[in-house]
This record gives C-alpha cells, sequence and structure tokens, in this order.
C-alpha cells in the first residue's frame, strides 16, 4: 500500500504527545533562566511594596504633621482665650466698683474687723485680703510716690469687695472668734498669692524679682501684740541662710513704722513709743540668698489688739 | 477540571499553583513538540523547559485563552527554532547535496510501524532536515513563513524538505523490509 511520505508524518505527529519524565518540573524550577524571572519579580513586588509603604508613611508623618500643628493652633486660640478671659474678668472688676461703695457699709456690721474699718478709714485702695499682688505693687508706689496710690483703687476695692462677701460668709458661722478669723484670714491669702503671683497686671514695674514663687520665709499674716506671750512680735522666718535681710513696715497710708535687719528682731506693734491700731499692714522683705540673688517679699500683715 | 481561562488567569498573576496545573495539562504536547524538533531526548527536555519559562513569561501577551492550544504550540516552534539559531547550526545545504530530481513521494506503508520508531527516524535527520521537515510538513507552515522565521530562501527550504522526505522514505521502506 503506497502513502505519500507527508501524510505517513502528519497523521503520526499531528497532536503528537510524548511523555514526560518526572523531573522535568523540577528542572524548569531550578532553571537559572527561571530563577532569574522569579528574582526580577520578587524584587518588583518589592519595590511595589516599598513604595507603598513610603506613601503609607508619608502620608502619615503629614498627618502627623497637620495634626500637630492643628494642635499648636488649638493651644494658641486657647491662650488667646484665656488672655481674652483675663482680659473680660478685669472688665468686669471695672464695672463693679459700682456696687461696692455701698457693700462696704453693708458688711461693716459684720465681724470682720480687720477689712472694712481699713477700707472705710483710708479710702486707699490696700486691697485687704486677697489682691497681693497688687498690694505690693501698690506699696511700692505708695513708698515711692504716695500720690500714685490713688489710680488702682478701683480694682482693689472689688476684689477687696469680693474677698469682704468671702469673709462676710465665713465669719457668719465664726462669728466673734478672732482665731477664727485669722485662720480664714490665712485661707484666702494662701488661696490668693500664687494666683496673685502670676497675674500679669501690676501696674507698676518696680518689682525686680518677678518671681516669688521662690521665697525662702514662711511669713506669719497676723500677729497679737497683746502680751499674752502668743505671737507678740510680727517676725519672718527662715530656715535658708540668706543675706542683707531687711524687714520694713508700712501703713496703710504709706508711713514707714518700722524697720529691722536682724532676722531675730521683729516688730511688737509699736510706732514711736505708742501702740498702733489693729489693722491691716504692709511689709517689705529685701533679701539675698547666698547665690546673690536678690528677693523683695511683700504682703499685709494683720495687727490684732 | 479546571478551565483554562482560570488557569491563564493564575499564570497571569504568577500563581505557582496554576503555572503547575498549566505544567500537567500541557508538558506532553511541549515535550511532543520538542522530541521532533531535537536531536534526543536530552536536548528535548532542554528545550521543554526553555519552552515553559518562555510561556509563564510571556503568558501575559496572551489575549484569548481560548487560543491556549495553539499559543503554546507556537511558541513552542518558536522556541525551537531560536535555540537552533543560538546553537548557528547550519540550515542551508551546500549546492552539490541539492536533489535535483523531486521524484516519487510515496512508498510502501502498513501503518504497523509504531510513532516511536518514526520520531526516532525525524530525530535522526541532519538538523537543518528535520527542522524544515518539522515546520513545513508536520506544523503545516508555508514556505514562505517558514523562511521568514528561519531567514532563508525558499529554494533552500524545498530542497531541505525534499532531502528529509527521501531520507525518510528510504527508512521506512528499510522498516518494512527487515519487519
Amino acid at each position: 500500500m503506497k502513502k505519500h511520505i507527508d501524510d505517513i508524518f502528519k497523521d503520526q505527529f499531528d497532536q503528537f504527545e510524548a511523555p514526560v519524565s518526572d523531573g522535568l518540573w523540577d528542572k524548569i524550577q531550578q532553571n537559572p533562566g527561571w530563577q532569574q524571572h522569579l528574582r526580577r519579580q520578587k524584587i518588583r513586588n518589592l519595590s511595589v511594596y516599598a513604595v507603598l509603604a513610603v506613601i503609607v508613611i508619608s502620608s502619615c508623618a503629614v498627618l502627623l504633621h497637620q495634626r500637630n500643628i492643628s494642635d499648636n493652633q488649638d493651644i494658641d486660640t486657647f491662650s488667646v482665650e484665656e488672655e481674652e478671659l483675663a482680659v473680660s474678668s478685669q472688665e468686669t472688676a471695672d464695672i463693679q466698683p459700682a456696687n461696692n461703695d455701698a457693700m462696704p457699709e453693708i458688711s461693716a456690721d459684720e465681724t470682720i474687723v480687720p477689712a472694712d474699718p481699713v477700707l472705710e478709714a483710708t479710702d486707699t485702695p490696700s486691697a485687704q485680703n486677697d489682691t497681693e499682688t497688687m498690694i505690693p505693687a501698690e506699696d511700692n508706689s505708695a513708698v515711692i510716690n504716695p500720690a500714685n496710690t490713688e489710680p488702682p483703687v478701683p480694682q482693689n476695692n472689688s476684689a477687696s469687695e469680693k474677698s469682704s462677701e468671702k469673709n462676710t460668709i465665713n465669719n457668719k458661722n465664726n462669728s466673734n472668734n478672732n482665731n477664727s478669723t485669722q485662720t480664714s484670714e490665712s485661707n484666702n491669702k494662701s488661696n490668693s498669692t500664687p494666683g496673685g503671683n502670676e497675674s500679669p497686671t501690676t501696674p507698676s514695674g518696680t518689682s525686680e524679682n518677678a518671681n516669688p514663687n521662690s521665697s525662702l520665709f514662711s511669713i506669719p499674716n497676723a500677729f497679737t501684740p497683746n502680751g499674752d506671750g502668743l505671737n507678740d512680735v510680727f517676725k519672718p522666718v527662715t530656715s535658708a541662710e540668706i543675706q542683707q535681710y531687711q524687714l520694713d513696715i508700712f501703713a496703710m497710708s504709706g508711713q514707714h513704722i518700722f524697720t529691722s535687719r536682724n532676722l531675730e528682731y521683729g516688730w511688737n506693734g509699736e510706732f514711736q513709743g505708742g501702740a498702733m491700731n489693729s489693722g491691716n499692714y504692709i511689709y517689705v522683705i529685701k533679701y539675698k540668698e547666698t547665690n546673690g540673688r536678690e528677693h523683695i517679699d511683700k504682703g499685709q500683715l494683720l495687727l490684732i489688739r | 477540571m479546571i478551565k483554562d481561562r482560570d488557569i491563564v488567569a493564575g499564570c497571569k498573576a504568577d500563581k505557582p499553583k496554576s503555572q503547575r496545573l498549566l505544567y500537567d495539562k500541557y508538558c506532553r504536547m511541549v515535550m511532543g513538540v520538542a522530541l521532533r524538533y531535537c536531536p534526543n531526548r536530552e536536548e528535548a527536555e532542554d528545550l521543554a523547559q526553555e519552552i515553559f519559562i518562555k510561556i509563564f513569561t510571556k503568558i501575559h501577551q496572551l489575549h484569548d485563552e481560548i487560543t491556549l492550544t495553539s499559543w503554546i504550540h507556537r511558541i513552542s516552534t518558536h522556541t525551537c527554532i531560536d535555540m537552533l539559531r543560538a546553537k548557528k547550526r547550519p540550515l542551508t545545504i551546500p549546492y552539490e547535496e541539492m536533489p535535483n530530481d523531486i521524484g516519487d513521494m510515496n512508498c510502501n506503508y502498513y501503518e504497523d510501524i509504531p510513532t516511536e520508531k518514526l520520531l526516532a527516524f525525524i530525530q535522526d535527520l541532519p538538523e537543518g532536515c528535520r527542522t524544515v521537515f518539522n515546520l513545513c510538513v508536520i506544523d503545516g507552515l508555508s514556505y514562505e513563513e517558514a523562511a521568514a522565521m528561519l531567514s532563508c530562501s525558499e529554494t533552500t527550504l524545498r530542497a531541505q524538505c525534499c532531502k528529509a522526505r527521501k531520507i525518510l522514505i528510504k527508512k521506512i521502506e528499510n522498516y518494512e523490509k527487515t519487519y
């Protein structure tokens, strides 16, 4: 039987399949060309991941940065708000004095002996109970130039007014007990002192040492020079080593009453041989730390007969 | 049975599992092509490796998975020719070896020659004759296409093909005589 040679092979090898040895797949996997291809693929994938990571990280960084900026802005606005609040409180304080004129007379009936008499007597600002910072500044100005004591009056009045109100509340319960008034007094003071220190509104810029937080003295805010052996002498106490100590006492009118350069020597409540009346007085303590840092502590004290 | 479409999609995503599936499905066909173009099984296996690497790396160029079989076939033949070209084996034959008569291309054939034997006949052909016979006769390319692929003249291809046929007829008739 004759057949064309092309047809023989075409018929036989069309769709021809041959068995494959088992190891061929492994050989393909280990083929250098295939390994190279896989490596390239891996690098491509890695680079894709790297690009993604860079994008994610950078976007995170941008977000964080923006958040920081916004936080700062928040802080800024917050501080601005605080300032505005402070201003507005001052304004209200300025507005209030209208009522304050009437108030002292009402509270005069009350047991707060210290605050009201002085207010009425001296008419000077003299911020009786709370406004520590006002007082020192004012006090300086009083010492230097007594005529300047007038301007800050309204603020001090309002402040003292508030404090006197507080006192009236406190003292209603405590009736005529001097000691209790003293303690409430001291409470008021201790409360008011830190706030007063931070207050940036002191009208006179004469206080060189603007860091009274570091006062080394513990200063009593009242004493009773009645000869009973208890608190007969006003005397600041310190445990620190200090130099060039000087204590000055002023009346609310600005009159210089007493001075001492000795830590052990305090004021006994007398002036030129006569006993001073009950009321508030100003003390100024100047001293130097051993490291040469100068301090001026100012405040008021209460003399109780 | 997993469809070609899924396999191709997996291979395009470089998934090793899909590549293994494609290999399992088409390795016998690829091996059949490779064996025809190579003188022995070792070379054919090397060629098959190359073919599969080419398939896996170029599968993203395949747009229609319906043509996957013919695409793999085409890749296989092209890879075979590329490899032969890389070996720089001469495809042309000297002029004096050119057969001058075409003669009778029919031979006695009783359908009893095993495919392995015929494959061995092809593999025993000289390199150029084998390639041209595979391309033009078995894979059914026109002389024009083959000439473009092999970058040689059509006349040379025809001569090669004629030589291959003559050798094969001789081998088949010898085989029929002996058995």
